[in-house]
C-alpha cells in the first residue's frame, strides 16, 4: 500500500470559550491518515469540528496540540512563509460560491492569483491556463471577464474549483462545497469533481453535514461529533454496519425521498 | 375560475397569484407568474423548488408581506374573503390569528433584545383581548408544548441563550399564539442540523395533527417534502408545473422538471460508481425567461414546438396537474408502462381547479406503497454497490 | 409573529449607478452641489475675484456687502469675498494635504496592525488610544508652536494627528475580511502578505475608507480653522478661512459680515463633506452606517 499523504496525529485544537473562562474543545484528539487517490470523508453536524479539522489540515490555523504531517513533512507549526511552497500541493473549495470569491475582481483574475503567486507564468500564459482551467470545470471562455455578482451560486462553485486545481495540487479539501448550491447544479458539480479526481489523480478530502454525499463521494469516512472522531471505517462498512450510536442517529436523520417509507421513520 | 367543490372546501384558496417587481429600465420582472393552490383542511402542501423558483415569495405574498415597489395581484382566498383586498389593519389581524409563518431563519424571526417570553406573549395579545399575565402563562404553555423543556424558567431567556433547533421551535410557538388555521412554513429546517431537523419536522406534524392545522411547507429538500406532505406542488420559474399526491408524485413523474430534479437528488441509495443524472444548465433569472415553456432549454426532451409554445396546466386526474405540453402522452407512457388504466382525461387547458380528488383526500400514512418502483430516478434502486 | 420584519430579497438586486444611490437624499444632493460651487470658486479664484485680496482701501475699511463687495470689506478695505476665494485654497488645501496623509498613514497602521495581529497589533493600537486620547486641539497647538505653522507643516501635522482614527477603523476593516473566504482562499493558495493586504484585500475595503476620508477632510478643515482662529494659523499677510474668521471675530463691533461669512463658509463646508461623507457610509457600506 502507498505511504499516507496526509497523517493527523493526535489533534487537539482549543478556542478560548466566548466567557473567557472555559475553552472549547472544537477538536479533541482526532487522528487518520488519508492515502492518495482517496476520497476522505468527513461528516458531522454544526459544531462538530469538521471545518476546524479542514483548517488543521492545510496549515490555515495551529493545533493546541498533535501534528499534521503532508508527505512526510510536519506542516504543524509553519510559518505561512515556510508553507508557502508546499501551498501549490494543497487546495480548498469552501462552502459559499460567493464570499469564497473576492468580489472586486474578474474570473480571470481570481484563477489566475495562485498561477502568478507560485508559477513563473507571463500573464498571456496565465490567461491561457485560465481558459483551460475554465474549459475544465465546463465555462465557457467569456466567463474570464465577469465578477462573481454576475454569475450564479454553481458557476461561481466552478470557479472556486478552477481556482484549487489551477496548480495541480495534490490534495484538495471540499469543505462543504455543494451545500449552498441548488439541488439541481449539485449533482452537476459532484459529477465534475469526480472527473477531475480521474483526469487529475486528486485526493480528496470531502466535509460535509449531509451524509448521502459523503456516501456518494468517499472512500473511507470518518464521523465527527463534538470534536470527536467517533468512527472511521470503509464507506461501505459504515453504511452497512454503523458501530456508534451517533452514526446510527444520524442515518436515521437523513431525510428520504420516499413518503412510503415514513411510518416508519416518524 | 370557478368556486370549488364543496365537499373539500379549501381553507386558502390561491387563484391566479403574481409578484412583480418594477426594473430600472421601466420595465419589470415576475418572478412568481400565476399560481393557483388550494390549501384543504388539515392538509400538508408541500411548495417545492428552487432558490429563484419563487417559492418563498409565493409565501409572502399570502402573508401580504410584500413590500413596494413589489405589486401582489391576483385573489387570496380565505373565509370567502379575498385577503389582497383587506384593508392593512385588518390584514395585520388575520396574520396570525388566521395565518401564521413560520420562517426559515429563527434569529431574524426573534428580537435579540426581548426575552422569549415577552415575544410570544406579545403575539398572543396580538392576536385575542388577554391580560399580561395570562399572555404570560399561555406563552408557557406554547413553550411546552413545542417541546422546550423546563418552559417555565426558560420563558425568561433571551433568543441568543437557545440552539438553533429550540429557536426555532420558539417561533413555531410563536406562529400558534395565535391559534391561526393555516401555517406556512418557508425552509423551517433549512438552517438545522439534520437530526434537529427530523426532531423539528416531527413536531410540526404532530402539532398540525393536534391543532388541526392547514400546513404549507416550502421547501427545496424533497426528502422533507416526501416525510411531511400529503400534497407536493413543484415549482420553477415562477410557476406550479406539477401538482400531484405525495404517493403519486414520487411513484413517478409527469413534468420533465420534476423527473430530472428528483433524479437529480444525490439520495443515500445513489448509485456511487455512476454519474448523478444532472439537470443541465441553470435556471433561468425572472428577467430573463426564455419563450416557450420555460424549462425547455434545460430539458431533454423539448422539441421545437416547446420553444415557441407556452404550455398549460394539463389535468390528468386523481388531482394530478402537470404544466407540459405532452403532459398527457408522458402520463400515458407511465401508466401503459405499469399496466394500469388509462392515465389522464383530456387536456382542460386553462389554469382551472383542480378536480375534486377522490384518492388523495385521505392522508397517506399507511406503509402501503401504491407507487410503484419509480422509473428513471433510481431513488429506490438497490443499495449503491460499495466499491470492492 | 405578524410584526416579523421580513427582508423581501428583490430577486435581481440590480446595481443603480453609485451617483445615483449617493444623491437619492435631498441633503446629499445639495451637499454635492455645494461642494461643486466652492471648490470650484476656490480653484478659479483669479478668474472670479474682481478686486485683488491685498489691494487696500482704507478709505472703504468695514464696509457691508454690496454689488462691489459681496461679502463687505475687511479693516484694511480689502474685499472679503476676494479674501475668502483665496484664503479657501489654503484651507481646503491644507485639509486636502492632511486628509491624504491621515488616509495612507492610518490605512497601512490600521491594516499592518490587523493583520500582524498579538503584540504588534496591541502596541500599535495602544499608542492609537494614547493618541485619541489627547485632544487634538491641544496636540495641534504644541506641535504647532514647535515646528511654526506654514502650509507644509499645517498639512502634516493635521494628517498626523487624524490618523490614529482612520487606523482604528481600517483595522476593523482588516478583521472583517480576514474573516471571509476569500481571504483565506488567497492564504491557503500561498498569497504573500503584502499582496493580500494591498492587492486583495484593499479593493473591499475601499468603499469604506473613502466614506473615512469625506468625513477625515471635514475633520481637516475644522482643526485647520480651530488653530487658525487661536492664532496658530499660516502668517499674515496670507489668509485661510480660519484665519479671516479670527479677524472677523477681533472687529466684530466693526462689522458683523466680516465675521458673519467666514463663519459661514467653514460651517457649510464641514456640513458638506460630513454629510457626504455619511451618505457614502451608508450607500458603500451600509453594514456599518447603521
Amino acid at each position: 500500500m502507498a505511504e499516507s499523504l496526509v497523517v493527523a496525529e493526535h489533534l487537539v485544537r482549543h478556542f478560548p470559550d466566548p466567557s473567557g473562562k472555559d475553552v472549547v474543545r472544537a477538536v479533541d484528539d482526532v487522528s487518520f491518515e488519508i492515502r492518495p487517490g482517496e476520497t476522505f470523508g468527513l461528516v458531522g453536524e454544526s459544531g462538530s469540528g469538521k471545518s476546524t479539522v479542514s483548517r488543521l489540515l492545510l496549515g490555515l490555523d495551529q493545533p493546541t496540540r498533535g501534528l499534521v504531517r503532508f508527505d512526510g513533512i510536519e506542516i504543524s507549526g509553519m510559518s505561512q512563509r515556510r508553507l508557502r511552497p508546499l501551498r501549490r500541493q494543497m487546495q480548498m473549495v469552501f462552502q459559499d460560491p460567493h464570499a469564497s470569491l473576492n468580489r472586486r475582481k474578474t474570473v480571470a483574475q481570481i484563477i489566475g492569483l495562485p498561477l502568478a503567486v507560485h508559477s513563473g507564468l507571463s500573464r498571456s500564459e496565465r490567461d491561457r491556463r485560465v481558459r483551460q482551467l475554465l474549459d475544465l470545470v465546463g465555462l465557457r471562455p467569456e466567463f474570464a471577464s465577469r465578477y462573481p455578482h454576475e454569475m450564479s451560486g454553481g458557476q461561481c462553485q466552478r470557479v472556486g474549483i478552477a481556482r484549487a486545481i489551477a496548480l495541480e495540487p495534490r490534495l484538495v479539501i471540499l469543505d462543504e462545497a455543494v451545500s449552498a448550491v441548488d439541488v439541481s447544479v449539485q449533482a452537476q458539480i459532484l459529477n465534475l469533481l469526480k472527473d477531475l479526481q480521474r483526469q487529475l489523480g486528486l485526493t480528496y478530502v470531502f466535509v460535509s453535514h449531509d451524509l448521502a454525499l459523503v456516501r456518494y463521494m468517499s472512500d473511507r469516512i470518518g464521523v465527527l461529533y463534538h470534536g470527536q472522531l467517533v468512527e472511521l471505517a470503509d464507506r461501505h462498512e459504515l453504511f452497512a454496519e454503523p458501530r456508534h450510536e451517533y452514526t446510527r442517529s444520524l442515518l436515521a436523520a437523513v431525510p428520504v425521498a420516499d413518503p412510503g417509507r415514513r411510518a416508519t421513520r416518524v | 375560475m370557478t368556486s370549488d367543490v364543496p365537499a373539500s372546501e379549501p381553507v386558502l384558496s390561491v387563484r391566479d397569484l403574481s409578484v412583480r417587481f418594477p426594473t430600472r429600465g421601466g420595465g419589470a420582472i415576475t418572478p412568481v407568474r400565476g399560481v393557483d393552490l388550494d390549501l384543504r383542511r388539515g392538509g400538508r402542501l408541500g411548495l417545492v423548488g428552487e432558490s429563484g423558483s419563487g417559492k418563498s415569495l409565493t409565501a409572502l405574498a399570502l402573508m401580504r408581506l410584500i413590500r413596494p415597489p413589489g405589486r401582489v395581484s391576483g385573489r387570496l382566498l380565505m373565509h370567502g374573503r379575498n385577503l389582497l383586498e383587506l384593508p392593512e389593519r385588518q390584514m395585520v389581524r388575520y396574520r396570525g390569528s388566521r395565518i401564521a409563518m413560520v420562517y426559515q431563519n429563527p434569529m431574524s424571526a426573534l428580537n435579540p433584545v426581548y426575552t422569549i417570553g415577552r415575544q410570544i406573549a406579545e403575539a398572543v395579545r396580538m392576536a385575542k383581548p388577554v391580560s399580561r399575565r395570562q399572555a404570560h402563562s399561555r406563552a408557557i404553555e406554547l413553550l411546552d408544548e413545542v417541546g422546550v423543556p423546563a418552559a417555565a424558567r426558560r420563558v425568561d431567556s433571551y433568543p441568543h441563550e437557545f440552539s438553533g433547533g429550540m429557536r426555532q421551535r420558539v417561533v413555531i410557538a410563536m406562529a400558534l399564539a395565535g391559534e391561526p388555521d393555516v401555517v406556512i412554513a418557508d425552509e423551517p429546517t433549512t438552517a438545522l442540523d439534520v437530526t434537529t431537523q427530523a426532531r423539528v419536522i416531527e413536531l410540526l406534524g404532530s402539532l398540525a395533527d393536534r391543532h388541526g392545522l392547514s400546513v404549507m411547507l416550502i421547501t427545496h429538500d424533497l426528502g422533507v417534502a416526501a416525510t411531511f406532505c400529503d400534497d407536493i406542488h413543484v415549482m420553477y420559474a415562477g410557476r406550479i408545473v406539477e401538482r400531484a399526491d405525495v404517493h403519486g408524485f414520487f411513484g413517478h413523474q409527469v413534468h420533465p422538471y420534476a423527473e430530472a430534479l428528483l433524479s437529480s437528488v444525490c439520495g443515500l441509495d445513489a448509485r456511487v460508481d455512476e454519474p448523478i443524472p444532472a439537470v443541465p444548465g441553470q435556471p433561468p433569472l425572472p428577467g430573463n425567461l426564455p419563450p416557450g415553456c420555460s424549462f425547455a432549454p434545460r430539458c431533454t426532451a423539448s422539441t421545437e414546438r416547446c420553444c415557441v409554445e407556452v404550455p398549460v396546466p394539463v389535468d390528468l386526474g386523481g388531482g394530478r396537474e402537470a404544466e407540459c405540453l405532452y403532459a398527457t402522452q408522458r402520463a400515458g407512457q407511465h401508466a401503459g408502462a405499469l399496466g394500469l388504466g388509462p392515465a389522464g382525461g383530456p387536456a382542460v387547458g386553462q389554469g382551472g381547479p383542480v378536480a375534486a380528488p377522490e384518492s388523495g383526500l385521505d392522508p397517506p400514512e399507511t406503509d402501503e406503497d401504491p407507487g410503484k418502483p419509480a422509473s428513471g430516478a433510481g431513488l429506490h434502486a438497490s443499495e449503491g454497490s460499495g466499491r470492492g | 409573529m405578524t410584526a416579523v420584519p421580513v427582508p423581501v430579497a428583490l430577486p435581481v438586486p440590480k446595481r443603480r449607478g453609485l451617483a445615483r444611490r449617493l444623491l437619492s437624499t435631498p441633503q446629499a444632493s445639495v451637499a454635492a452641489v455645494l461642494l461643486v460651487v466652492v471648490v470650484a470658486a476656490v480653484a478659479l479664484a483669479p478668474l472670479i475675484a474682481s478686486v485683488p485680496p491685498d489691494a487696500i482701501d482704507p478709505s472703504h475699511a468695514f464696509a457691508p456687502p454690496s454689488l462691489a463687495h459681496w461679502f463687505g470689506t475687511d479693516e484694511l478695505g480689502r474685499d472679503l469675498f476676494s479674501r475668502m476665494l483665496y484664503g479657501g485654497r489654503y484651507s481646503l488645501g491644507i485639509a486636502g494635504c492632511a486628509t491624504v496623509i491621515a488616509m495612507l498613514l492610518g490605512v497601512a497602521w490600521g491594516f499592518v496592525a490587523g493583520q500582524a495581529g498579538g503584540w504588534l497589533d496591541e502596541v500599535l493600537m495602544r499608542f492609537v488610544d494614547v493618541v485619541m486620547a489627547v485632544p487634538i486641539i491641544l496636540f495641534g497647538l504644541i506641535l504647532v508652536a514647535a515646528f511654526g505653522a506654514s502650509v507644509f507643516t499645517l498639512a502634516i501635522i493635521i494628517g498626523l494627528l487624524l490618523s490614529p482614527a482612520t487606523a482604528r477603523i481600517a483595522r476593523a476593516a482588516v478583521l472583517a475580511e480576514l474573516q471571509s473566504d476569500y481571504c483565506l482562499a488567497a492564504v491557503a493558495a500561498g498569497v504573500p502578505r503584502g499582496r493580500l493586504l494591498f492587492g486583495e484585500l484593499l479593493p473591499n475595503a475601499g468603499p469604506v475608507l473613502i466614506a473615512r476620508a469625506s468625513l477625515v477632510a471635514a475633520d481637516a478643515v475644522m482643526i485647520e480653522a480651530s488653530l487658525s482662529f487661536l492664532g496658530l494659523g499660516i502668517a499674515a499677510p496670507a489668509a485661510s478661512w480660519g484665519t479671516l474668521l479670527q479677524q472677523g471675530y477681533a472687529n466684530i463691533f466693526s462689522s458683523l459680515s466680516y465675521v458673519a461669512f467666514p463663519g459661514l463658509v467653514i460651517f457649510v463646508a464641514i456640513w458638506v463633506l460630513n454629510t457626504l461623507g455619511d451618505r457614502l457610509q451608508a450607500v458603500l457600506d451600509p453594514r456599518r452606517a447603521r
